[in-house]
């Protein structure tokens, strides 16, 4: 990584951290608690070696010479001594508590927003965050950016006051003594910052390398078959070793920076009290400098390095927040992206009226998809969109959806733009039904269901029923109430495609829309989805997606696309009888046996 | 992309399979909490199946036991470590001794010192010190080293292992269940060995020496006065740590709730808007976040607690031999000196003490791991070369390509019912087989047999004569190649997946298996050409795509026996046709098995067999078998009349 990257993204991060203000603000009295405790803990911990100071140089250094309420003096500086700890666990421990409240308070408002924000972004902008980035916005960047609150922020705070405390105490104790303590601290500095640098830079190199490490598990663990089946065992462990090699090497470099860094600071600080010692010998010698103050300086020596260390260490985190609360922002600043379900004309139920005026759209700027499509579907009716890959037909369906809004021209649902209605109540009246089949983990019920608490279990059956999904479900264990495994592992596909039909049905749609599926299901089982698509578009109004026109011959009107152009619509009959493309299509398809003739309509 | 994909991907989260790779190893789990995991190995991960496998005691030969072989490698440098450990123990307390006598020296009348003494005990505590660091530096790299050492051994012990298991193994668990006995439960092994062993040796070393000095050189009853808070922090400290473990496991829980759920509702989204069901999922969600942040105040409450009350306990030790000790040097019977050590050598002690919670939860973690570690490696490699495997030397190195299946009757482990049902067919040079059946027909099943993934009864798969058994399975495998139903592309190049990590092959001969397989157009549109990228981090090729590169990799081995397993169920039917017509040209003298759930892609095959629950039930070529009017015909018919309008779709 260059220089000037780790620059830009730091400045870009800091920025980040700022705009993380606002989320601060409600928990800023827990803060300013947080802080106050914190004072007072050093203030205790600072206070310990001045005692000790008192009762050497008061009474202990010269027994002989103590005056005669010695004793009790000392009872009172044990017992003094005793509440400062007191004192300073219960602060540090309420300290504790109020921190963690604070950042999981932080966490909660944080995490809400980001998982809100991700609701209500359209689907095109998973183009510009994947999946996979999005999950790790709202877990670890938002984890991340909490550990800066609670971890860092504080930290930072606490070290700061200690070493203000301890060179102010050290001062007002001895200014010339305080002087000569200081010595070591340039050495105490560099050594720290450069094993911390290393250290830095070799852990990324660590990081970097059990990632290819994991990733070569996680791929040969699932490629395993593959492996075995051409016999690369041999090869694949020699690889294997070469990485484990590399990756082990690496954490040794580690260990031995980690050894060298607490050990050499025990021997610089041994160094900085031998030379304390040394330079005050003439002092003490005269009688100048009381010995309890020399052992309290000793003490303050040691505490020096723990909060610079400390501050070394903390940089790592600092670095992660920034990047984490700069991508954190990245997502949330979208926000004229943002969908609004709220507003618009409330409705509860369509006719079903679907009608195209005119309607233009692109992805990109000029590249149009759609050119100019126009069509009715009356209500009641099953339409069927058929052409090539690309020609738009999903374009379509996801234009009616509003996950993307109309170039020029307009979609009318029961005569009025369906941008007058409220986003919610528009999808609400549209089932559709996708290619790839998702199921959420949970019961089939549930998957039916989909969060939607107004179907009850009788409704949920019936749907199941309608899908033709009773049959096997019957024969599950807990029928209903059988999980489905993440992502529907342990359904086949046609399974999971007829519990989409039930989801769809149990939602008694005004609208239903499939977009067939491709996939190879075998022919009882492409029987039943027939059966329950039957069903469904009796129903109501639907929209098919076909990719094997046998299966829409009953459709009317079907509507045929070709790049973005309406070419031909009408019923099966008709369009055979107009001899054009439609009829092109379907005795490609038809005659297309023995591996003789014809393209398929899905290729270019 | 063209327009006409960018309007698919809405359908389908362009990189659902990216994001399952980010969390697998992310585990969804916060830099903090993950930073902790790695130090904690009580997250829960299921290690399902595990205890279903059949089991036995003798390890792999080749590895030997697991330990034995790190021991034997590696155990000599805890000898040297651990000498260092207690040498550096030894010089750590001697400092607190050497500061009180020069304190004792600094404590006379003014004028009275005796300097020169001073600076000679002044260049002593420098000089150990120097010492102490050395040696201290010495242990820490050699013990702690070795433990990476270990963990390396380990890692490749058990992926060695995993190689040799057979797919019934794999059959029984998930990647990630597999990735956490590599990643966490060889970490945890690491642990208890390095840090586990260190801390413990040095805190009872530390520990002894100091009190030995404390009483013996110092003063005992001070000592023991000092010293009684102790066993009542040890108790506290363990009661806690016990506490606090049980709270970080519900933490763990709650959050893998909460990380789920994200990672469900965004690979979901599109369903989720389709259906309008955004404020329901975030009321769900806002439950397990607020139910994530109850567990964590709850954890607080304990572990925020441990460390104020050690020092609590310290502290009173410290203000107790202030007092005592102030009394002791009032009556004259102690020196300041003796004092200010006694308090080093105190300090000394809090250290081993506070690890004592630490030491424990290592050591049970890192037993735990390792039973689970050697639960793996005490899986038995079912198919694997025994006494009966005849010397490679024996066979021709090439082997003719004679593949005969006997009255094959075959059971899948753990299941009622025989897969293969008395099965005979025979693969000969230069001939092609088909064979027809729909999903659970058995025909997959035999693929794995002549593959030996799963070993077959003796004497029912040979080739050229040889029972399968009795190859060595490295011959076998490199005789008959395989091209599988659903491919699987590594994360690498185009030309390297095809190669598919065999050095041998030119760069033409790849661009030669690339062409049969009908890639070459493909690869000609890619920027790179074969030397694209693909998988996680590169390009994301189709189903089809896919399926083409895998049959390429099976083609590009030339081995005498060649079988197909269905594989181009996504390449749409013209494409499928002119690589079948290509495929008789470049098989040249090969034996060639070709299944299929298709009809119209066994029309090139010399003979076929239509399989149905496991049993042969209509044999003869393509011709015969349309004219019998049976099985075959009627597949022939429903497949014609709904014609796959299969998409080799991106």
């Amino acid at each position: 990584m260059s220089a000037d990257g780790t620059e830009a993204r730091t400045s870009r991060g800091a920025k980040g951290l700022w705009k993380l203000l606002p989320f601060l603000k409600p928990q800023l009295p827990l803060f300013i608690l947080v802080l106050l405790f914190l004072v007072l803990v050093n203030g205790a911990d600072l206070l310990k070696p001045y005692l000790l100071h008192l009762a050497i140089d008061g009474y202990l250094a010269n027994p002989a010479g103590a005056p005669p309420n010695a004793m009790q003096a000392v009872l009172f500086l044990s017992l003094a001594y005793l509440g400062l700890i007191v004192a300073g666990t219960a602060l540090s421990y309420l300290q504790a508590q109020l921190l963690t409240r604070m950042g999981q308070n932080l966490l909660l408002t944080i995490r809400r927003q980001v998982f809100s924000h991700i609701q209500h972004m359209p689907l095109r902008m998973l183009y510009k965050f994947t999946t996979g980035r999005l999950i790790t916005r709202a877990t670890h960047d938002v984890e991340s950016v909490n550990e800066f609150f609670t971890d860092v922020l504080v930290h930072l705070f606490r070290d700061i006051f200690l070493l203000i405390g301890i060179l102010v105490t050290m001062f007002l104790l001895d200014w010339k003594l305080a002087l000569v303590s200081f010595i070591t601290t340039p050495l105490i500095l560099a050594i720290t910052l450069w094993v911390r640098k290393r250290l830095r830079k070799n852990f990324v190199l660590m990081k970097a390398l059990i990632g290819r490490l994991n990733g070569f598990l996680a791929e040969h663990i699932s490629g395993m078959r593959h492996i075995q089946s051409f016999h690369r065992e041999a090869n694949r462990l020699e690889d294997f070793d070469a990485l484990n090699r590399e990756y082990c090497d690496t954490t040794r470099t580690q260990i031995r920076l980690n050894s060298l860094l607490r050990p050499l600071m025990e021997l610089v600080n041994t160094l900085g009290v031998v030379l304390l010692i040394a330079l005050g010998l003439r002092a003490l010698n005269a009688g100048d400098l009381p010995i309890g103050i020399l052992y309290a300086f000793s003490t303050y020596i040691r505490q020096f390095f723990d909060p610079i260390n400390d501050l070394a260490e903390r940089y790592t985190t600092v670095q992660s927040s920034m990047v984490s609360a700069d991508r954190i922002f990245e997502l949330l600043d979208a926000r004229e992206d943002q969908e609004d379900l709220e507003t618009g004309l409330p409705v509860e139920r369509l006719e079903g009226r679907v009608e195209f005026q005119d309607v233009w759209f692109a992805y990109n700027e000029d590249e149009w998809v759609l050119k100019g499509v126009s069509f009715v579907v009356e209500p009641g009716r099953s339409a069927a969109l058929v052409g090539a890959t690309g020609a738009g037909k999903t374009t379509i369906i996801s234009l009616l959806l509003r996950f993307h809004e109309v170039g020029r021209g307009r979609i009318l649902l029961d005569g009025r733009d369906i941008r007058e209605y409220r986003l919610r109540d528009l999808r609400r009246c549209i089932a559709i039904v996708l290619q790839d089949v998702f199921l959420f983990a949970g019961s089939i019920a549930e998957n039916v269901r989909l969060g939607d608490d107004l179907i009850d279990d009788d409704q949920v059956a019936e749907a199941l029923r309608l899908a033709q999904a009773d049959t096997f479900i019957e024969r599950l264990a807990h029928r209903m109430d059988t999980p489905v495994a993440e992502r529907g592992a342990t359904l086949s596909q046609g399974q999971r495609q007829l519990l989409s039909f039930a989801r769809a049905i149990a939602r008694r749609p005004s609208l239903f829309i499939l977009d067939e599926a491709t996939a190879s299901i075998d022919s009882e089982t492409e029987r039943q989805i027939q059966e329950s698509i039957r069903r469904i578009a009796s129903t109501c109004t639907s929209l098919i997606i076909a990719h094997r026109l046998s299966t829409i011959r009953a459709c009317d009107p079907i509507l045929v696309l070709e790049h973005g152009k309406m070419v031909e619509s009408g019923s099966h009959e008709s369009l055979l009888r107009r001899n054009g493309r439609y009829a092109a299509l379907y005795r490609a398809q038809f005659l297309k046996r023995n591996g003789d003739a014809g393209r398929s309509p899905g290729e270019e | 992309m063209g327009p006409g994909e960018r309007c698919l991907s809405w359908v389908r989260p362009p990189d659902g399979g990216a994001a399952r790779a980010e969390n697998l190893y992310h585990t969804g789990i916060g830099k903090s909490n993950r930073v902790r995991i790695l130090l904690d190995f009580s997250v829960p991960v299921s290690y399902d199946g595990i205890n279903m496998m059949k089991t036995r005691t003798a390890p792999l030969p080749r590895d030997g036991k697991p330990m034995g072989r790190f021991l034997k490698k590696y155990g000599w440098i805890y000898l040297p470590g651990l000498l260092f450990l207690v040498l550096s123990s030894w010089l750590q307390t001697q400092a607190p001794a050497l500061l009180g006598r020069v304190v004792d020296l600094l404590n006379v009348p003014a004028g009275g010192m005796d300097v020169p003494a001073v600076y000679r005990g002044l260049v002593l505590i420098l000089a150990v010190a120097a010492l102490s660091f050395l040696s201290r530096f010495v242990w820490r790299a050699l013990i702690m080293g070795n433990s990476r050492n270990l963990e390396m051994e380990l890692r490749h012990i058990l992926f060695a292992y995993l190689l040799a298991l057979p797919p019934d193994f794999y059959h029984h668990r998930k990647t990630g269940d597999l990735m956490a006995y590599a990643v966490n439960d060889i970490g945890a092994v690491r642990q208890m060995f390095g840090p586990g062993v260190a801390l413990t040796a040095n805190a009872i070393v530390l520990t002894a020496l100091s009190v030995r000095n404390m009483s013996g050189d110092i003063h005992p009853g001070l000592t023991l006065f000092a010293l009684l808070p102790v066993p009542l922090v040890l108790v506290a400290i363990v009661l806690m740590g016990r506490l606090v473990r049980a709270r970080f496991r519900a933490v763990q829980e709650a959050y893998a709730a909460v990380s789920d759920r994200v990672q469900e509702n965004v690979s979901g989204l599109h369903v989720i808007k389709a259906y309008g069901q955004e404020e329901e999922e975030q009321q769900r969600f806002e439950e397990l976040n607020r139910r994530s942040r109850t567990a964590q105040l709850r954890m607080a409450r304990v572990s925020a607690a441990t460390g104020p009350l050690v020092s609590l306990l310290f502290g009173i030790s410290f203000s107790v031999s202030l007092l005592y000790g102030g009394r002791l040097i009032l009556d004259g019977d102690l020196t300041l000196g003796a004092f200010v050590a006694f308090q080093g050598y105190l300090a000394m002690v809090v250290q081993p003490v506070q690890s004592v919670a630490r030491v424990i939860s290592l050591f049970q973690r890192g037993a735990a791991s390792w039973q689970r570690v050697r639960s793996i490696l005490s899986v038995d490699p079912s198919v694997r070369d025994g006494a009966r495997t005849l010397p490679e030397a024996s066979l021709r190195p090439r082997a003719r390509g004679l593949a005969e299946i006997r009255n094959l009757t075959f059971q899948y482990p753990e299941t009622n019912r025989p897969a293969i049902r008395d099965l005979s067919l025979t693969l000969s040079p230069g001939r092609m087989v088909g064979i027809l059946g729909r999903t659970g027909s058995g025909k997959s099943t035999l693929p794995q047999l002549l593959q030996r993934m799963y070993d077959p009864p003796e004497g029912t798969v040979f080739l050229d004569g040889h029972d399968v058994t009795t190859l060595p399975l490295g011959y076998l495998r490199r005789q008959v190649a395989l091209a599988p139903q659903e491919p699987m592309l590594f994360s690498m190049t185009l030309s390297d997946n095809i190669r598919f990590f065999d050095p041998a092959p030119s760069e033409d001969d790849i661009r030669a298996a690339a062409r049969a397989a009908d890639l070459d157009r493909t690869v000609a549109e890619f920027p790179d050409g074969y030397a694209t990228l693909v998988g996680e981090r590169g390009v994301t090729l189709s189903g089809g795509q896919k399926q083409r590169v895998s049959l390429a990799r099976a083609l590009l081995r030339k081995a005498p026996v060649l079988v197909l397993d269905d594989p181009m169920t996504a390449v749409d039917t013209e494409t499928e046709n002119r690589i079948l017509s290509g495929l008789r040209d470049s098989i040249g003298e090969s034996a060639c098995l070709l299944i299929s759930g298709r009809v119209s892609a066994l029309h090139l095959c010399d003979e076929i067999l239509v399989l149905e629950d496991g049993r042969i039930i209509e044999q003869g070529t393509y011709d015969e078998l349309m004219d019998q009017d049976g099985v075959f015909a009627a597949f022939a018919l429903r497949q014609a009349a709904g014609p796959g309008g299969r998409e080799d779709s991106r």
